[in-house]
């Protein structure tokens, strides 16, 4: 039996409100690739905290690196990435300093992630059943059969209907919506504090898309999971996510709280990107576009990386610009001081 | 497209045909094996001129002599200059492997090219079934068949005279031919689906030029660096055909058949008869090896690396 | 918008493509293959000057839809006719004078440029293949990439030193080489980031209004589709359900598939805890019933009468129809401007209203 549907869900909450630390601190955290003076930072000085059961975005553009910084913080960087500064805190625990078998594992138990192409995450060679079980029993100790069991309890949470005739089925037997239903379950198979999804519905269709968006504010009630949500589709962002995190060019330009980001954006960038996205009633006219190309990381420009396409760039931007923290966020830009 | 991908896959970016750099060898191995080939042809080309001394002059004064300041390879025992011989001996050698290449390569390329571009049908499935059935064969067999039916006499055929380097030459390329043709049809099957095809189809262009302009080009990195590969067991097999006395007749020198004269020598303490061919052959092979390891590194399809969003 | 009383200049009747899957050389003898319809039985017009959009998600078969338009496929049924000429069984050298007049643009980047070949290359080729002499080509495709708002120091580039946006550019101007009157453009955006899409988005509105160039626009991007198209096609499993003007369709889809799409389509804060109801998840990868309305299994308004009858069009206004038993011809005297009570919740236009005027603040 599911230890998921045991408990009831007051308890939880109120175990949950006991834990006012993070689930999970990044401090300054440096990423690069290369050596020497070919060493070039993707990831610069980023820094954020996701509280339990809250789910933040990490938004921003194809090389942001906010990839990158998910892969960081699960000290799964691909070859010739390393980690240059910073610390990486996960549920109290430091992450920076912890072995690979330490690592080992804190992934799948506490933290759990899931990848854009669930076609290509999922094993095709193995059934759904074979590879969940799997994933239960890297983390707890029960026998085959009563894995299987967990298994389909967590296949019907996520909403895949007749969960124990699925268990037999083959990744290539689902649709897409299906297959990353499936990629979730895995996930959280063993009830981490925190889920990473790095552009989970980025390949399904809107109407999957929905339905999987759907699942994960389930989740978030049902097991208190904190979500990290990456992706570049800032609608879907603003409704999914409690707090959000900007990200250009390897460094977060503005943090805040999901309304303020949208109704109040301050820094230029986030200005200009809301612009750009197309709305249902948006009338007709040209498509509000942000002028050149997003910066190359190892020719970025001293100071604001953002300066050749702002178009309110003044000659302080040449600068590094300050972070001007208040209550609810942080802005990195000349124009808020 | 990813930006911060861009950094690590500029450095390996498949450079076009045209562009030839120290860069576009692939570094320090690719360069090393681009220079000992490069000797190795100079050597075979300008042989009349490089040669100290003819290398099929029989001198019975000086027969069996160590190397020293006048023969720095030795001779041997017709007193014919080893290091002499061993220059003119990198000319059948080359012939074979670079000539068994070329039939390969025609024959391959184009087979494997016409059959994955013009795939879905009985077209396709015929050619590659010829070909696969070449490669049914092993090489023993096939060589054992040829000797059989053409013998080892230069045989005449109308003008033409193919001597027995040219029956090996042919037959070897034949044999090449599938691996080519497998290479070539793999990579054409997947280019021609690429919607740049579609763009020239929707320009109005005929079929064979999209398959030679568009697709051929697309295609040839695994071969290139497969067909330097070749060259090399080819040097290797030339040697064993001569070895055994299949190849190159005598008094033509080649390093198969120095080093099979050189059999009875082995342990008589006449070192040099076996060591300067065997050398010669060693680093020919090993040349042609490190510049297709070389040519890999920079043509093998570096725009499929894993895209990584950041 | 505006009617249609001139002929139109793409007609499909009737247009079908099944694929064969098949299990190796020998299925056919053995009769193992199985029959895929990618499109079915797709009737359209589009109409000269005019940007009709093709929306639909994946297997919807609006991209293969797009090329049989190109005819780089063929259709294995129903006609085509441009400019009232049936072109549907023409190929080689009788294809050519359409190739002229239809042109494609495509989805990825990455693959619709010759690697090999720079950009003067690609571009000069396209000329030759429209007839231009030699010792014009270098100074028209100065002028190719100049039209959509490139340097001419693109021309030495090959395609991989260029970003997406940049090669989607040259792409369009390699369409433009042949002088098309009709430009398909396939997913021209979806590989582009959010703030690099205008530029393309506008490219092409430029590009019809000072060409007058006829497009037909593939996107599975809604808010995309509605800003640049007069006209708007809905596909799912290869047929077309509902078609009808953007604004109308916007507010009042008459076809399920159409309303669930506009619901599924994320609307920011204002759609925050919304409870998706309009459509049902899809249950096996791929499989439409073989019988019947294809939505049906996901569609929560389907009536036992959906699971046996392909549902024809029903004419809603006379310009909007929907493929649906459900669909009902629109009262003359409604107000077109009036939004219906089950959209208004899911197009919420007060909110997002005062978001972008933040925005812009």
């Amino acid at each position: 039996m599911s230890a998921i549907a045991a408990e009831p869900m007051a308890a939880r909450v109120s175990a949950s409100q006991a834990e006012t630390a993070p689930v999970l601190e990044v401090s300054d955290l440096r990423i690069g690739f290369g050596q020497g003076p070919n060493l070039v930072a993707v990831v610069r000085d980023v820094s954020f905290a996701i509280m339990p059961g809250q789910s933040m975005g990490l938004v921003g553009e194809s090389g942001a690196g906010k990839s990158i910084t998910a892969l960081g913080i699960m000290r799964l960087l691909p070859r010739g990435a390393r980690q240059l500064a910073g610390t990486v805190r996960l549920a109290g625990r430091n992450l920076t300093a912890a072995s690979e078998r330490d690592m080992a594992r804190l992934r799948g138990d506490v933290v759990g992630m899931i990848f854009q192409d669930p076609l290509t995450s999922l094993n095709p060679a193995f059934s759904v059943g074979r590879q969940l079980t799997d994933a239960i029993r890297a983390h707890r100790a029960v026998g085959t059969s009563a894995a299987m069991g967990i298994a389909a309890d967590l296949l019907a949470l996520v909403g895949i209907t007749s969960p124990r005739a699925r268990l037999a089925s083959f990744p290539h037997e689902l649709s897409g919506g299906m297959r990353q239903r499936v990629a979730i379950a895995i996930a959280v198979a063993c009830e981490p504090k925190l889920l990473i999804a790095d552009e989970p519905t980025t390949a399904l269709d809107v109407t999957v898309q929905a339905q999987v968006i759907e699942l994960l504010a389930r989740l978030k009630e049902e097991i208190n999971l904190s979500l990290l949500f990456i992706s570049h589709n800032l609608d879907l962002v603003a409704e999914v996510c409690d707090v959000v995190s900007v990200m250009y060019a390897g460094a977060i330009v503005e943090a805040n709280r999901v309304e303020a980001i949208f109704g109040m954006p301050r820094h230029p960038y986030t200005r200009e990107l809301l612009r750009c996205v197309p709305r249902l009633t948006d009338g007709s006219g040209p498509l509000p576009a942000i002028p050149g190309e997003p910066p190359r990381m190892e020719t970025l420009p001293p100071g604001c990386a953002f300066t050749p396409r702002c178009s309110q760039a003044h000659h302080r931007c040449r600068l590094p610009p300050p972070t001007v923290a208040d209550a609810d966020g942080r802005v990195c830009c000349w124009l808020a001081t | 497209m990813s930006v911060t991908m861009g950094a690590v896959r500029r450095a390996g970016r498949l450079a076009p045909l045209m562009r030839r750099g120290a860069a576009s060898l692939g570094g320090p191995t690719g360069i090393a094996g681009a220079v000992i080939v490069a000797v190795v042809i100079i050597l075979a080309v300008f042989a009349p001129l490089v040669s100290p001394y003819n290398p099929v002059t029989i001198s019975l004064d000086h027969q069996l002599t160590a190397p020293d300041a006048t023969s720095w390879f030795g001779t041997d025992q017709s007193g014919r200059d080893v290091l002499s011989r061993v220059i003119w001996g990198a000319r059948p050698s080359l012939e074979v492997g670079i000539m068994a290449v070329l039939i390969g390569l025609v024959g391959g390329v184009g087979l494997g090219l016409a059959a994955g571009f013009y795939s879905g049908g009985w077209f396709e499935q015929v050619i590659m079934r010829c070909v696969e059935s070449i490669a049914a064969i092993p090489l023993l067999i096939w060589a054992i068949a040829v000797v059989g039916i053409l013998g080892v006499e230069p045989m005449h055929v109308g003008p033409f005279v193919f001597s027995n380097q040219t029956k090996v030459m042919g037959l070897l390329g034949l044999l090449y031919i599938p691996g080519l043709a497998r290479i070539t049809y793999v990579a054409a099957l997947a280019e021609s689906r690429s919607d740049y095809v579609s763009a020239r189809r929707l320009q109005g262009v005929a079929e064979w030029r999209i398959m030679l302009g568009d697709v051929l080009a697309n295609c040839l990195s695994p071969v290139i660096v497969q067909a330097t590969l070749l060259v090399a067991i080819g040097i290797i097999i030339e040697a064993a055909i001569s070895f055994v006395g299949l190849g190159v007749q005598p008094p033509q020198p080649s390093w198969g058949t120095m080093l099979a004269d050189s059999r009875n020598y082995l342990f008589s303490g006449e070192w040099w008869l076996s060591l300067f061919p065997g050398l010669a052959i060693s680093i020919t092979v090993i040349g042609f090896n490190l510049l297709g390891d070389g040519l890999r590194d920079v043509l093998d399809p570096r725009r499929n690396t894993a895209n990584f969003t950041a | 918008m505006k009617p249609m009383s001139a002929p139109p200049l793409l007609r499909l009747r009737g247009v079908g493509k099944t694929y064969t899957l098949g299990g190796g050389p020998w299925a056919r003898l053995l009769r193992r293959q199985v029959a895929l319809a990618a499109v079915a039985d797709v009737s359209l017009e589009i109409g000269k000057g005019e940007v009709l959009g093709l929306v639909g998600e994946s297997g919807s078969g609006k991209s293969t839809l797009g090329r049989i338009v190109a005819r780089l496929i063929n259709a294995s049924s129903g006609e085509i006719a441009y400019q009232g000429q049936d072109v549907t069984g023409l190929s080689g050298a009788a294809l050519l004078p359409y190739r002229r007049k239809v042109q494609l643009v495509f989805q990825d980047t990455q693959s619709s440029l010759n690697p090999r070949k720079r950009v003067s290359r690609a571009l000069q080729e396209a000329l030759a293949a429209r007839g231009v002499v030699a010792s014009e080509r270098a100074e028209e495709a100065r002028a190719l990439l100049g039209m959509v708002g490139l340097a001419p120091g693109v021309l030495a580039r090959y395609p991989h030193e260029l970003s997406g946006g940049q090669r989607q550019r040259v792409c369009i101007a390699r369409g433009l080489a042949m002088r098309p009157e009709l430009l398909v453009a396939d997913e021209p955006v979806s590989a582009l980031d959010v703030s690099l899409q205008g530029q393309v988005i506008n490219l092409l509105m430029r590009l019809h209004e000072d060409l007058g160039l006829t497009m037909l626009f593939i996107s599975h991007d809604l808010a995309v589709v509605r800003r640049i198209c007069t006209r708007i096609a809905v596909m799912y499993a290869g047929r077309i359900v509902e078609v009808g003007p953007s604004d109308q369709l916007m507010r009042a889809p008459a076809h399920p598939y159409t309303q669930a799409l506009i619901e599924a389509v994320p609307k920011g804060l204002a759609g925050r805890g919304h409870r998706h109801r309009f459509a049902r998840p899809a249950s096996v990868a791929g499989r439409m019933p073989s019988q019947g309305c294809p939505f049906q299994p996901r569609c929560p308004q389907a009536t036992p009468v959906c699971a046996e009858v392909v549902p024809l069009s029903v004419a809603v206004t006379s310009d909007h129809y929907a493929a649906c038993v459900l669909a009902r011809p629109a009262s003359p005297s409604a107000d077109p401007d009036v939004i219906p009570a089950e959209m208004e919740e899911i197009l919420d236009v007060p909110a997002n209203d005062a978001a972008e005027q933040h925005a812009r603040r």
